[in-house]
Parts: structure tokens; sequence; C-alpha cells
């Protein structure tokens, strides 16, 4: 999908810093730096992988690239999409379209609507409808899922849902935030290779998750983040061999992963 | 101390069974590993062990006394697997701590909470940094067993480790006897004694009736087959 002017990133993040005022007793305010000059690219027909330590910053990550920032977040640094700075009127104009994020949690789910309204976003063409029906149908759900509202669905179905209704207007960037917990390996399997596919179809996917194994298997790279900043980006076959890893965190995550020696090494035991 | 299922059956509404005929044995000080395949109602049984839900048949005692005969407080704690679901939005975290029952310092200190998010609301937590203070809340003096469904499953690896150390520990020091579900094999290997697992045909979402927290495999989500799970050691 590369072609000679695309050597920018589709998705551009530079330096981006993300504070918190919050304000204590009396007049104490207090700042907090919880994203720390955070520079990442998205790449067209790539997967990059976003890992880390919890509460390092991934989701404000993703929700400063969504707009969906608290109103008492400031965000300093640069982002840019396809060549152009991303500013929130910009990112107004893009999310659900050229943007779509698929939320971690299936509570973003509209519970007072059935699934073929919330794929319509209030768009009821008969041209958006055939676009709903190809997008459920991609990911296995038949006519008939339309009808059902959230709470008919099971966990598996809603998350297809969620993805579906993200790729009805074929998003050129994809934000996945964490869409495989508690999935079985097969499930979180076939989720992976869904997101795979939209990438090798042109979409840069930039994917959160906390399982390394299936990031290591699927993604093109993967960016490690500790404590509010990206420590490295690597190949993603670094993590399936331990070798080119050099800061700490990395190589205590890979220790740590299933078949490894520090995996759930319990202290005292 | 003994929790005890006997024969626990549980269905949404007019729908089929969940849960059916499910019986469970778990003692102080015990680990226990549930491994399911999804859409089996593993967390409808959790919920069921805790008394959040209430069968269609059969009971859960504890000691032999009917878990809603212990009072106010559940000696039974569950942990959800989705932790933004498990808390009032509108409560600062040090409030919601008091929602349970008292809590050690060395519980607070164990789990990694620091200090500072005690006066933060839910929505300006992470997810992980949410998940402690749930197991922090579940762990009041009264508990005696604590269900820990798919707990670690949004944590980054290295804080499972932390949170699964401090865990063994705490549940060893008071006898709490604990029930780990999860998918992940491994997981249950390292941490428990004896692993048993629910089997039968999968339940799947259909009009009206679903395990909503679970979740189904991929193949055949149209069935509307009323499962018959049951433990097998
Ligand atoms: N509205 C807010 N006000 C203050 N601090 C916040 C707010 N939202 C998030 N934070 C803090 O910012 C840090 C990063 O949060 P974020 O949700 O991005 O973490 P994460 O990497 O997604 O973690 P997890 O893997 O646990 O989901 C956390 O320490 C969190 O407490
Ligand atoms: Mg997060």
């Amino acid at each position: 999908m590369q072609t000679a002017q695309d050597h920018q990133p589709l998705l551009a993040v530079e330096d981006l810093t993300i504070r918190f005022l919050q304000y204590g007793r009396g007049l104490r305010r207090r700042e907090l730096a919880p994203l720390q000059h955070v520079t990442l690219g998205a790449d067209r027909g790539q997967m990059t992988a976003v890992v880390g330590a919890s509460g390092s910053g991934k989701s404000l990550l993703a929700h400063a690239v969504m707009g969906i920032l608290p109103y008492n977040a400031q965000v300093l640094g640069r982002m840019y999409f396809d060549g152009g700075p991303l500013d929130a009127q910009r990112i107004e104009a893009l999310r659900g379209r050229e943007i779509a994020l698929i939320p971690q949690g299936v509570s973003w789910l509209d519970p007072l609507m059935n699934v073929g309204r919330q794929l319509q976003n209030g768009d009821r063409s008969p041209q958006r409808k055939a676009l709903c029906t190809k997008a459920l149908q991609r990911y296995g759900l038949s006519e008939e899922t339309q009808k059902l509202y959230p709470f008919q669905l099971s966990g598996g179905m809603a998350r297809r849902v969620l993805m579906a209704s993200a790729v009805v207007e074929a998003p050129r960037l994809i934000i996945a935030d964490e869409p495989t917990p508690g999935l079985p390996a097969v499930t979180a399997r076939r989720v992976l290779s869904h997101l795979r596919q939209l990438s090798q179809e042109g979409a840069a996917v930039l994917l959160i998750t906390h399982d390394l194994e299936l990031a290591a298997q699927t993604a093109d790279r993967i960016a490690v983040m500790y404590e509010g900043t990206i420590v490295e980006q690597v190949e993603a076959e670094a993590f399936q061999t331990g070798e080119g890893l050099s800061h700490p965190y990395s190589q205590a995550l890979f220790d740590a992963m299933p078949g490894h020696d520090g995996f759930l090494k319990l202290k005292g035991r | 101390m003994l929790l005890e299922a006997q024969e626990l059956s549980f269905g949404y509404g007019s729908g089929p069974d969940i849960v059916s005929g499910v019986s469970l044995r778990l003692e102080s000080g015990q680990r226990l590993g549930l491994s399911a395949d999804s859409g089996l109602g593993k967390t409808t049984l959790c919920q069921l062990l805790s008394g959040h839900q209430k069968p269609r048949s059969g009971r859960v005692l504890l000691d032999g006394k009917p878990l809603q005969d212990w009072g106010a407080y559940c000696p039974v704690q569950l942990l959800w697997q989705h932790p933004e679901q498990a808390v009032n939005p509108r409560l600062a975290m040090k409030y919601v701590l008091e929602e349970g029952d008292q809590i050690a310092e060395r519980v607070i200190c164990g789990l990694g909470i620091r200090r500072e998010w005690m006066s933060r609301y839910p929505a300006e937590l992470s997810g992980g940094e949410l998940q402690r203070f749930c197991i922090a809340r579940a762990l009041g003096e009264r508990t005696r067993f604590l269900l820990a469904d798919e707990m670690t499953a949004m944590l980054d690896l290295v804080t499972q480790n932390q949170i699964w150390s401090f865990l063994l520990e705490e549940t060893q020091r008071r006898q709490i006897g604990l029930l780990v579900v999860s998918h992940s094999q491994p997981l249950l290997q390292k941490l428990c004694g004896d692993i048993v697992s629910l089997c039968g045909k999968p339940v799947f979402a259909a009009a009206g009736e679903g395990d909503k927290t679970g979740e189904s495999t991929e193949n055949g989500e149209s069935g509307k087959t009323a499962p018959k799970p049951e433990i097998q050691k």
C-alpha cells in the first residue's frame, strides 16, 4: 500500500504530553502529567501494538487521538493525520469515518438502541443500510442481529458488533483498546486476525493490548509504554525471541509471558 | 469453613437454564481453579455463589447455613471481570472503599494503591488501577471466600505477578478460600491446587435471555439449546 508520497505515516504523534489539573482543598492545585513526550506513528497497512504497564497511559493516548479526553486535560505536542495537523475540529470531522475506535468495554453500546440503529448512526438511507449489512456479514452476523438490543447479545457477539460498527465506513485508522481480555484463546485470536486483515487492506491499526503473546504473533511493531512514556519500539519478533529488548521493563514483560521463567513468579514461593 | 453449592440452576426470565444442576465445594484456605469454555455461565455461577443472583433451584450454603442468613456483609465476595461496572462512578475512591468492610492498611499497600488515587473518581483511574480498588474492597476483614472472575485479564503481566503474589499471601494468612475463574490454563495451573471445568453445550444469548457478562464461542451462536453444565473433577 506504500506509495512514494506516503513516507510520512498516516498518523503521526509527536512529543505528546497530557496534563491534568487537580484542585485539592482550599487553593491547592496539583498538576499531573500521565503522558510525557510520546512520539509514535501508525503506518498504512501496518499493525502497531501498544503494550505496557497498567496506568502507563495507553488509554489516554488513544483518547487523545480520538479527541475524547476529559475537559480538564491539557494536551501539548503535535498530531498529524495524512500529512495535515490533527486538531480538535479535524478530529471531530474524521471520527467515526476515517478514524474509528473499537472501545474496550461493551458498555459503549447504547442499551436503548438495537444493533441496526447503532450501526446506521442516524443515517437511514438505503446506501447506509447496505454498508451496515455488509459490515455485519463480515463478522458472521446475520441480518437478524440488527433487530437485537445489546442485552440480547452474548459478550462475543457484542464485541463483533463493536468491530462491525467501527468498519462500516472503511476507516483508514483503527484504534482498538484492549479488544481481547477475558476472551478464550480461539476468540481472541479471531479478533486479532480480523484486525490484521483490516491492516492488510490498507488501514493503519493501533492495537492496545495486554496480550503480549498474541501481539507478538500478529502485529508488525510493538511500542512499550511505562510511566507515561514510550520506552522502546521494536519489531514484533523481538517479543518472540527476547532479542533486541533494551529496556528493563520490556525485559520484565518478556520474562513474565506464559511459558517463560518469570511467568507468575510468585514471591516467597 | 465450607462454601457449598448444591444442584444450582439459573436462567434469565423465562429463558433456558444458563447454569443447570451445578454442585461445588470450596473450603477455607483452598485454591480452586474453574475453567470453562465461554458462554458456559462461569460469571453467572460466581454471581450465584456470592448471592448476587438467586438460583431457580438449588442452594448455596456457608457452613451449612444459607448465604442470605449471614447478615449484611456477605463473607463470600465477588471480584467482577469489568471493574468499571462494579463501582459507583459518582463516588471518590476513598468512599468506594468504605462501601466494603474494614480494610487493613496491609491490603491497600500490598495492592500498590497510591494515596493520591483516593480522592479521584473512577473515570480518573486506569482500568488496572481501578481493579486494585475492587480487590481491596473485596478483602474486608469479614471476607472468608473470594471469587475471582477473570480478575487480572486487564492487567499487564508484570502487574499480574505482583497482584497474585500479594493475594496468595493474604488468602493464606487469613485462610480465605479462593475460586479462580480464568480462560488461561497456565495461570490456573500456577495458582490452584485443584482445577475443575464446567462442561456441557455452550449457552448462547438469544432474544430475551443470555449470559450478558460472559462471552460465547464464535460458532453456532444461533443455537438456543439449554445446556447441561456440570462440574467435573
Ligand atoms: N481524568 C484523569 N485525571 C487524572 N488522572 C488520570 C485521569 N485519567 C487517567 N489518569 C491517570 O493517567 C494514568 C494513565 O491512565 P490510562 O488509563 O491511560 O492507563 P492505561 O495505560 O490505559 O492503563 P490500564 O492498562 O490499566 O488500562 C493513570 O495513572 C491514571 O490514573
Ligand atoms: Mg486502559
